[in-house]
């Protein structure tokens, strides 16, 4: 009778798969408004500091507001996977949504974080062409 | 204020202290009175006989082409207080007795006669915040200096050329990747913030960063030193 009572494992993977389906809603939506940026400096376990081509001022990110866009286009929180494991490094390219605010978020997208350099590039010839 | 606590400034009362206590206040004679002090304030350092200390010269020189006022660009190194009426955790290096990178060590190791000290509390938070700004800064221990920064930083310092393009309008001359004192506490300070913030003090965070910025509380909360009663 207890049993009954109690979230079968096909339940609580619905339940798991209902709010990866939420989120995938909700950072579809926002990613749209995103802006590309670059990473600048890792602190694992702790921050991600990025800096995008839009502004002179770089943003920081704790790791509650890190997501990953998976594969197959689903979102998910970051859940403390090794950054190397992600592709993450110095200069990778990442995603910055509604920053600067306690709602920012950065989001990792392993298959284009490998991508270094461009940005960086540009903003800095940029800003060798704006003091010159 | 932003002198910070002199050596020549007068004991404020004494202590009895049955515990070990590191060489220097042993032979000095006196402790720092840290009970007004909360975990997660910033505590900066300079020492007073900067013959004797190059490495303080260059920052010191250095913070100062960069722009920032004497009272501030004195400060050459930072820690975060722990809350505990004595200890620090700090990125060090070349510092007798420990290993090079962020450690837990007492305050009292600055209690030498030698160096003036100064405490600030970072502005609107909670005190909850603040020790996460601690919590933050021992999360790093046992990390170590990068080799490379801390050759950049040198160069950077004893060129002349400081931390800064000359210009102040294209950044700084070299970026900080890895741990240095400031940077420990400005990365301290971002985890306790969480969300998406543009950083604090910019790319190069220095002592006199921490020193002139107005994120920290006007009055700063009151040290003094304590004689060590003899028994």
């Amino acid at each position: 009778m207890a049993n009954e009572q109690e979230p079968t494992p096909r339940a609580a993977g619905g339940e798991s798969h209902q709010l990866l389906e939420q989120q995938t809603k909700e950072f579809t939506a926002r990613a749209k408004g995103a802006l590309e940026a670059r990473v600048q400096r890792l602190v694992p376990g702790s921050l991600v500091y990025v800096e995008t081509a839009s502004d002179d001022h770089p943003f920081v990110f704790g790791l509650s507001n890190v997501v990953i866009r998976q594969i197959d286009g689903s979102y998910s929180r970051y859940c403390g996977e090794p950054f190397g494991q992600l592709g993450l490094a110095v200069g990778s390219s990442v995603l910055v949504v509604d920053a600067p605010g306690p709602d920012a978020t950065l989001i990792i997208d392993p298959a284009r974080a490998s991508q270094t350099g461009g940005l960086l590039s540009r903003a800095r010839i940029r800003n060798l062409f704006k003091t010159r | 204020m932003s002198d910070g606590l002199l050596p020549s400034a007068p004991p404020g009362g004494s202590i009895r202290i049955d515990r070990q206590l590191p060489l220097e206040a042993r032979t000095w004679g006196r402790v720092l009175d840290l009970s007004q002090l909360e975990a997660g304030d910033l505590i900066l350092t300079r020492s007073c006989e900067s013959a004797s200390d190059p490495i303080s010269i260059a920052i010191a020189r250095a913070q100062e082409k960069g722009g920032f006022d004497k009272r501030h660009a004195q400060w050459t190194h930072a820690a975060v207080y722990l809350g505990d009426d004595e200890h620090l955790c700090e990125a060090n290096f070349k510092n007798g007795g420990y290993p090079n990178g962020v450690i837990i060590r007492s305050a009292f190791g600055y209690c030498d006669g030698n160096h003036a000290i100064r405490a600030r509390r970072p502005a609107r938070m909670t005190a909850k915040q603040r020790l996460r700004i601690a919590i933050g800064a021992v999360s790093n221990v046992g990390k170590s200096y990068s080799i490379s920064q801390i050759k950049d930083f040198a160069m950077a310092a004893y060129s002349g050329k400081g931390f800064w393009d000359g210009t102040g309008k294209r950044g700084p001359r070299i970026k900080m990747r890895g741990l240095v004192c400031s940077t420990l506490y400005q990365d301290a300070y971002n985890f306790a913030l969480q969300g998406g913030y543009r950083i604090a003090w910019g790319i190069l965070c220095t002592p006199a960063h921490l020193s002139a910025s107005p994120d920290f509380e006007e009055n700063d909360p009151p040290l003094r030193w304590l004689e060590i009663a003899k028994t």
